[in-house]
């Protein structure tokens, strides 16, 4: 099978649209035919590993409904043991890498997830599908060619994204900036800069990066060229016309520099929580809208958006999906050990709020598995874009989890904890995710028993909490963002609202109207 | 102007070059050909100027020498350049090209400031010019482009980036250009337009080489359009120079009217018809190459099999014409089976045939149901329909080394797929090849239905039905003319017979005994060689023929297949598989000449294994057969032991409470008295008191919380306790003396009316000392005491079982015991814990 390396030289961009984005011209069944027949193959290799017979049970599922009937739904934990001892024998199928992340509120720090070459492949193809379409206008149209210039601002590896510039070697020629040699050897930030400095000598094509990291960048650009610092010397005819640009615009017409002003992005792509939230700022920056690609750790890519950027367009072939509608999610609150039921692809409804399951294909590791992101189907079909499948948009984490700018995940353990070793007497508090001047924070609730002064309380909070978490210590280091505020309550504020409602308000993510009445309860 | 050679020269070229323009133009676009095109528009503009500037006419030679000619020369090398790159795919910076461009351009400026070329003119028909010196410049820089080039094809053969059989034509031409080019530098040779011939020659190399390699390719009206073209084209190119050069050799040597000069030449006309014919091979061998050859494949083919019915014989003649009409390097055949296509034959050596097979509603069948002729490689790989196919199923296909799958229709039926493999030039297929594909399936179509249709007749005669392995009769014929026409040292024949497979009958029913065979006989096809022949010899026993196998051999073989068939049934963890196989063999000179003697001995083997406690594999041995016997004692002994052990084991069972105290044994002799109530062959009497004995062993897995719960369990502690049904057959089915109880124990809980466990069977369908069992074990349980209530007495308890006749037991067997009870044989029966009564 050619590459795209290959079918770029062969210049057979018909034959690449087809092969890495044909998928969007599916229907509904066509979609579904896919993922019924993968799924067929997946409980099939399931059924010869150690790990798959212990989650599908004893009966091994003949059908998709069967399958969806006897198999549980599954967490992190029930894997942990295999994953986490890396027993390579009991899995369905060989691991090549192992991709690792953050186990917030887990039994251990990291979680492991197992990637076979076939799903390499897989995942590779369907971040370059994201990539070509960041780079479109229309279909059938995009202008990614080898060679191009690709910034990229994600984590090292063994996280998935820092996978990204090593899988794609096989697929097609970039010029990484700064090259992978290069990177290895600096730290996440100084990556950033040096690779934003060799794009502003040489130019760039392709930028991808968390969302909140792209934000960053662009401020950090905007403040300091607009400072005494000087602009580098060009690498190239074209970077130094973009230059002599700039210089008139920031010498002669005093005007403020933006990283638009020294690239010409053919496509940015974006990804993580918050990237709703950023996109409009990202634009700002760098002249063009970008692109979300949708995914994670244990499911790799997900789901892509489209030019009308009006939702995600899932991915047909690397995972089965399910959603556990919000009605169901409630129940499972409510009931104890009640097994939500999930509805299909097919049978999602517009407007509705669903929790993603996923099923690993082409012999992953997990099965039925809750990865806790809250999605809701903004519409059963793209018309602008002529997709005849579900759009959907990504909300956020499930609801007891907090997530920064996809940098870190805020738990009741860690706040309760942050609070109980600074000895901060306040037994209730409540927090959730706000957004304020396009940038999320996290409002904490809290009442101010100890009189202590509102600087004090803040610091303390804030700083065990960068103590506990690194990862949250990084949204300051690395964006240079303070996302924590502090709301003060008065004095019996909680046990007001309890008497009012009958139950205490829960500690994270309470609705905007449980706030509202917390807030009634406080004069200040 | 007078019509010379050396104007022709130019003027032919002209007409070559849009010759091969439209060739270009008209077939698909690649890359390849879009270089070539900016080739070949320079060499027209060339050769057009070439062709202007010696007719002499206004403006003058200069201008068309320096607007024209020069221009077109110049990027000539630059264009040659930039298409060696494209053909050998090279990536990366392509620094060089963009100097030869901008040195391009800088040139065409020199030019134009007449620096290249001074001067030109006619004179008396005659062509001269005069050089400047940024002439040489332009040879300089004009030769260590195309050198570059050159060198960049050379490298890229040296590192094996591309395939020296598809550039080397190429490379003769580029050399040609460069040796072209440099002669300008001479005047005395430039006015000749040598460089012209040399590059004239050489885009008819490379345009032959773009199109034999199929770096393009043509469709089939441009490509007759061309074919007559090209042969026209010759022929006037060979007349024209053949009258020009002949009338001016009489002309001028002869001063002859021109009509004497006509009279002379015409008879001379009747010697180029060999070169005509000449022409016209070539020209219809460089476009219709092979076409001629397919025709007659398809002849052979068509008459091969209309001869034959043999599906062997078509299938092996179709893959070797589709392998000669499309010089592919390999072809696989597949036929339509009952629920999939197997792979039939091919001509792929190391190929795993089990294991290349497509299954219905594969997308591949879909793509042709769609009524789709041809798929290609590409668009398995590019195609969203094939985004479904299972990792295993993309392996099937990139293993048959797959470029093309074509279907084998008969009557709008799929009866087979062809898949070919790349050619074995590697080049992409063209339209004829497909075509003729397409029509030596169409021919073959009906004929391979035929031959599969009397294969598949053939085959039943001599297969049998449930395992589709070889019958009786087949095996027989064939190993007896083995043995007589095949001068064998040894060979082998085994005996595989299965161990209780009544007792599985008598127990599952017929249908799951059908199915155990049809397993079984799949795992000794998977576990015996292909050269091996395997029978199905009797009801249930195989027959296995091993050519040239010694005893060494023999042994491994079938102790290979009595341990995967220990492995799927025994060793499983589903209670139903408790079967095992008894293997024994026999070798051909050794033990007899014979087939008859052979299998006898075999046979014998067989029955050694039966004695030594089945689930055995010996190779029949009169030593060892003496041994069997003195070792005889030593294993009954073993035997005595080990039922003695399991005897403990579920003694232990009772001990484990003490209200249960005694409940096996009891059970055993309430069930042997009602047993020989009923009149049972003495053998069942054994059974059945073993099954009496062993009917709870499974409750040693049974925890003791649930085992020992005072009070009524719950529905979880139920279900674990009602699994030791379950629990005793694991054991049991271990043990080979007492797999025989099994189908007793088994249905101890059923009840009569189908309510009770783990089976839930009614009336006649429980075993008839299931049924026994059941009275007796309900009977003991009644009549002790328990934690949770006091133990009935003989009264309550016969009531009990009337009020239950019917439901819980079989009428009449309750009828039989309650006769046996009242007339006292209770009394002589050795029953402990009896407190009750």
């Amino acid at each position: 099978m050619r590459n795209l390396r290959e079918m770029l030289r062969d210049e057979d961009y018909d034959g690449i649209w087809k092969s890495y984005l044909g998928f969007l011209d599916l229907s509904l069944d066509e979609f579904m035919e896919i993922q019924e027949r993968l799924l067929l193959e997946q409980i099939d290799l399931l059924s010869k590993s150690k790990l798959g017979r212990k989650i599908l049970g004893k009966k091994t599922p003949k059908t998709i409904d069967e399958f969806r009937k006897y198999v549980p739904l599954t967490t992190y934990e029930d894997y942990a043991d295999t994953l986490l001892n890396k027993r390579e024998e009991d899995l369905p199928s060989k691991p090549k890498h192992w991709v690792q992340t953050t186990w917030k509120g887990g039994e251990q720090p990291i979680k492991l997830a197992p990637y076979s070459e076939v799903m390499i492949e897989e995942h590779t193809k369907m971040f370059l599908s994201t990539l070509i379409l960041s780079t479109s206008k229309k279909r059938g149209h995009f202008n990614l060619r080898n060679f191009d210039r690709f910034l990229y601002g994600m984590a090292p590896m063994p996280y998935l994204t820092g996978y990204a510039p090593y899988i794609l070697k096989a697929e097609i020629d970039f010029e990484y900036l700064p090259s992978t040699d290069e990177a290895e050897k600096l730290t996440f930030r100084e990556r950033n800069k040096v690779g934003f400095n060799q794009a502003m000598k040489h130019g760039a094509d392709l930028f991808f990066g968390l969302s909140s990291v792209l934000v960053k960048i662009g401020e950090a650009y905007s403040d300091s060229s607009n400072s005494k610092s000087k602009l580098p010397v060009p690498g190239n005819f074209k970077q130094a016309v973009k230059m002599m640009r700039a210089w008139y615009k920031k010498k002669i017409k005093k005007q403020q520099l933006l990283p638009k002003d020294l690239f010409e992005f053919k496509g940015i792509v974006c990804g993580g929580t918050d990237s709703d939230t950023y996109k409009a700022k990202i634009e700002h920056y760098y002249g063009i809208a970008p692109l979300e690609i949708f995914g994670g750790t244990e499911s790799a890519a997900v789901a892509t958006e489209t030019w009308s950027r009006n939702g995600l367009t899932f991915f047909p072939d690397v995972n089965f999906l399910e959603f556990i509608p919000k009605s169901e999610l409630l129940r499972e609150e409510e009931e104890m050990e009640y097994e939500p039921l999930t509805v299909l692809f097919n049978e999602l409804e517009e407007g509705e709020t669903y929790e993603l399951v996923i099923t690993k294909l082409r012999g992953g590791a997990f099965v039925r598995y809750r990865i806790g992101d809250i999605m809701k189907c903004v519409s059963l079909t793209n018309k602008e874009d002529k997709i005849n499948l579900p759009q959907v948009k990504y909300l956020d984490r499930v609801h007891n989890i907090i997530d920064l700018s996809g940098f870190t995940r805020i738990t009741k353990q860690l706040i309760g904890d942050a609070l109980k070793l600074e000895e901060i007497s306040s037994s209730t508090w409540t927090a959730c995710k706000e957004i304020g001047d396009s940038t999320p924070y996290l409002n904490l609730y809290i009442e101010n028993k100890d009189s202590l002064e509102q600087d004090e309380l803040y610091s303390r909070i804030n700083n065990k909490m960068k103590e506990l978490d690194p990862d949250y210590r990084d949204v300051h280091e690395m964006l240079g963002h303070d996302p924590l505020k502090i709301t003060e309550l008065d004095v019996g504020t909680f046990e007001k609202f309890k008497e009012s409602n009958g139950t205490q308000i829960p500690p994270i993510n309470p609705t905007n109207e449980e706030i509202k009445t917390l807030l009634s309860f406080s004069s200040i | 102007m007078t019509l010379n050679i050396l104007l022709l020269i130019p003027l032919i070229s002209v007409i070559l070059y849009v010759f091969i323009l439209v060739i270009i133009i008209t077939s698909n676009q690649t890359r390849l050909s879009k270089a070539f095109n900016y080739y070949i528009v320079a060499m027209i503009i060339w050769s057009l100027g070439s062709f202007l500037m010696k007719t002499g006419i206004a403006p003058g030679p200069l201008f068309f020498n320096k607007f024209i000619l020069q221009p077109a020369f110049i990027f000539v090398p630059v264009f040659l350049l930039q298409f060696s790159y494209v053909l050998i795919n090279k990536t990366g910076k392509k620094t060089f090209l963009k100097w030869a461009y901008l040195f391009g351009f800088f040139l065409i400026i020199l030019s134009f400031t007449g620096l290249v070329v001074e001067d030109a003119w006619v004179l008396d028909g005659d062509f001269d010019y005069r050089l400047g010196y940024g002439a040489y410049l332009v040879a300089a820089v004009s030769l260590i482009v195309s050198i570059v080039a050159f060198v960049t094809m050379i490298k890229a053969v040296q590192k094996d980036q591309v395939n020296m059989k598809k550039v080397q034509l190429v490379i003769f031409g580029v050399g040609m250009v460069v040796v072209g080019g440099a002669l300008n530098i001479f005047p005395f040779l430039g006015k000749y337009a040598i460089d012209i011939i040399f590059n004239g020659i050489s885009a008819i190399l490379i345009t032959y080489s773009i199109y034999r390699n199929k770096f393009l390719e043509l469709n089939l009206v441009v490509k007759r359009g061309l074919y007559f073209s090209l042969y026209n084209i010759l022929l006037y190119v060979v007349y024209a120079t053949f009258i020009i050069f002949t009338y001016e050799l009489i002309h001028t040597n002869f001063d002859q009217e021109i009509f004497v000069t006509v009279l002379i030449m015409s008879p001379l006309f009747l010697l180029l018809e060999p070169i005509r014919r000449m022409l016209e091979k070539v020209s219809q061998n460089i476009f219709y190459r092979a076409s001629t050859d397919r025709q007659i494949i398809l002849n052979e083919f068509s008459s091969i099999i209309s001869s034959s019915f043999s599906l062997e014989k078509i299938t092996e003649s179709l893959m070797f014409a589709i392998k000669q009409g499309m010089e592919c390097k390999d072809v696989s055949i597949l036929l339509k089976n009952t629920n999939k296509y197997i792979l039939h034959d091919t001509t792929i050596l190391e190929i795993n045939y089990k294991g290349s097979s497509i299954l219905f509603g594969h997308p591949v069948l879909t793509w042709f149901n769609e009524g789709k002729e041809i798929l290609l490689k590409t668009e398995v790989d590019n195609h969203i329909l094939f985004k479904k196919l299972w990792d295993s199923e993309k392996r099937v296909i990139q293993n048959m080394n797959t470029e093309l799958i074509a279907p084998v229709k008969y009557l709008d039926d799929i009866i087979g797929l062809v898949v070919i493999s790349e050619r074995i030039d590697e080049t992409p297929y063209t339209e004829q090849e497909v075509q003729f594909l397409k029509t030596i399936l169409n021919n073959g179509s009906a004929i391979i239905e035929n031959a599969k249709q009397l294969d598949n007749l053939k085959r039943q005669s001599i297969t049998d039905e449930l395992t589709k392995l070889s019958n009786h009769r087949y095996f027989y014929e064939q190993v007896t003319s083995y043995l007589k026409e095949e001068s064998l040292e040894t060979a082998g024949i085994a005996i595989v017979d299965i161990d209780q497979f009544k007792i599985y009958n008598d127990l599952y029913g017929h249908s799951a005994g059908d199915k155990a065979l049809k397993r079984i006989a799949s795992i000794i096809e998977e576990h015996t060689p292909k050269e091996a022949l395997i029978s199905r010899y009797g009801g249930e026993e195989f027959g296995i023929y091993y050519p040239n196998y010694d005893r060494s051999q023999m042994l491994s073989s079938i102790e290979d297949i009595r341990k995967a068939v220990e492995n799927k049934f025994l060793l499983s963890t589903e209670i139903k598989e408790f079967l095992t196989v008894s293997v024994g063999a026999a070798l051909y000179q050794e033990h007899g000449n014979n087939l008859e003697d052979i299998v006898k001995k075999a046979f014998d083997a067989v029955l050694h294994c039966k004695q030594s406690g089945r689930n055995k594999s010996i190779v029949y041995s009169e030593d060892e057969e003496r041994k069997d016997n003195v070792q005889k004692d030593v294993q009954d002994k073993i035997k005595e032991a080990y039922l003695s052990s399991t005897y403990a084991l579920a003694a232990t069972i009772d001990a484990k409470d003490h209200y249960t105290f005694g409940h096996s044994n009891n059970v055993a002799e309430l069930s042997v008295a009602l047993a020989k109530e009923i009149e049972v062959i003495e053998k069942d009497i054994d059974t059945i008191r073993n099954a009496g004995l062993l009917h709870d062993i499974g409750k040693v897995g049974i925890p003791e919380s649930v085992l020992l719960k005072r009070g009524y369990l719950t529905d979880q502690e139920m279900e674990i306790m009602r699994s030791h049904v379950v629990q005793s057959i694991n054991i049991i089915k271990h043990i080979p003396n007492l797999v025989d109880t099994i189908p007793i124990i088994i249905s101890h809980h059923e009840r009569f009316d189908g309510g009770g466990y783990p089976r839930g069977i009614s009336g006649d369908n429980i075993p008839l000392l299931g049924r026994v069992i059941c009275i007796a074990d309900s009977f003991d349980a009644m009549t002790t005491d328990r934690p949770y209530r006091k133990g009935l007495s003989l009264d309550q308890a016969l009531f009990e079982l009337k009020k239950n006749s019917g439901s819980q037991f079989d009428p009449i067997l309750v009828g039989k015991f309650i006769d046996m009870v009242n007339n006292g044989k209770l009394d002589s029966l050795t029953l402990e814990n009896r407190l009750s009564f």
